[in-house]
C-alpha cells in the first residue's frame, strides 16, 4: 500500500487513485530487489522479517499500517534504509530506486495529477535502462549466501557411499536419496 | 545569461512549464533537449529490444483494476482505483488481442 494510504489508515478516509498506483511501482522493485538473489531466485540467506522489509509484512493492527506508513514516506529522504539491503545482483540498481524514491517527495510531486507522476517515474526508469551497467560476468558463485551455496557445499561433503553412483556435481541428487 | 526558473529537483527532470515564455532559459533549455532526446533514444533501443524478444515489455500495475473490476463503480475507498491516468484507461476500453497489448508493451 502507498503511505497515503496506511498514513489514512485508521481515518479511513483515504481514497486510492492512479497516483498511488505509481508510487507502488516503486514498492514492488523495492521488494525484487531486498529479496531476490537473482532472476526467479529468492535469496536463500535471509527471511523477509530478517531485511528492512519486516515492517512490510508484520502489519497487524492499524496502528502498524500508520506506523509502516510513516516508514514508508521516511524512504524519500533516507533511501539506504532499503537499498543497503539489496542483494549483489540488483545493488547497480541502488541509484535508480534513491532517485524513484527521492522524486515522491519532490516539491514537483503532484497530489492530484498522476499525469506528470507517470512522466517523472517514466523517464526516470528509462534512464535507469540507459545507463545502469550489469556486474560483468555475473553468476551466482558471487552471491554465495544469496544462492544458498554454501549449504550445497555442506551437502556434498556426506560419506561417498551416501553418494556413490550419483552425479558427484550435484548436492540434489544427494537429497533426492535421502527421502 | 539569465535564468529565470528555478534548479531541478534531484530528478534533473523541468516540465515545459518550467520554461520561461521570453525563452531566457537557454543554459537549461539546451540540458533539456539533450535530456529529452537521451530518454528518447533509450526509449527508442527498449523498443528495439522488446520487438526482437530479447526483454519482455509488459504492465505491472492497474491490470487486475483495469480487466476485472467495474470502472463504472462510483469512487470507493481502501483498495480501488480511481481516477486512472489515460495509460490506464486505454487498457480498460481496449484490453483485446495481441495488437492491444504490443501498444501497451509500447507505452511503457
Amino acid at each position: 500500500m502507498s503511505s497515503k494510504i496506511l498514513s489514512n489508515f485508521k481515518k479511513d478516509t483515504a481514497i486510492h487513485t492512479a497516483n498511488d498506483d505509481i508510487e507502488l511501482l516503486i514498492y514492488v522493485l523495492v521488494w525484487t530487489c531486498v529479496l531476490y538473489a537473482g532472476p526467479c531466485t529468492v535469496r536463500q540467506d535471509k527471511q523477509i522479517t530478517e531485511t528492512a522489509l519486516k515492517p512490510w509484512v508484520t502489519v497487524c493492527s492499524p496502528n502498524d499500517a500508520v506506523s509502516l506508513g510513516v516508514l514508508k514516506s521516511g524512504l524519500r529522504y533516507q533511501p539506504s534504509i532499503v537499498t543497503d539491503n539489496f542483494t549483489p545482483f540488483f545493488r547497480c540498481l541502488c541509484p535508480v530506486v534513491e532517485k524513484l524514491l527521492a522524486a515522491l517527495g519532490s516539491t514537483r510531486w503532484s497530489a492530484t495529477d498522476p499525469l506528470p507522476n507517470y512522466k517523472t517515474i517514466r523517464n526516470i526508469l528509462l534512464e535507469g535502462f540507459g545507463t545502469v551497467e550489469e556486474i560483468p560476468n555475473w553468476s551466482p558463485r558471487k552471491d554465495v549466501p544469496g544462492y544458498g551455496l554454501l549449504k550445497f557445499e555442506r551437502k556434498r561433503k556426506l560419506p561417498s557411499y551416501a553418494t556413490s553412483g550419483y552425479d558427484g556435481d550435484s548436492s540434489r541428487s544427494v537429497c533426492t536419496r535421502y527421502r | 545569461m539569465t535564468m529565470k526558473h528555478p534548479p531541478p529537483d534531484n530528478d534533473g527532470a523541468y516540465t515545459h512549464s518550467d520554461v520561461p515564455s521570453d525563452g531566457t532559459a537557454t543554459y537549461s533549455n539546451m540540458g533539456d533537449e539533450i535530456r529529452e532526446q537521451q530518454l528518447a533514444r533509450w526509449d527508442q533501443e527498449r523498443r528495439n529490444m522488446i520487438q526482437d524478444g530479447d526483454v519482455r515489455g509488459g504492465l505491472l500495475i492497474d491490470f487486475d483494476y483495469a480487466t476485472l473490476l467495474d470502472q463504472s463503480l462510483p469512487v470507493v475507498p481502501g483498495d480501488r482505483t480511481v481516477s486512472s491516468s489515460p495509460s490506464f484507461a486505454y487498457v480498460a476500453h481496449h484490453l483485446s488481442g495481441y495488437n492491444t497489448i504490443h501498444v501497451i508493451q509500447d507505452s511503457f
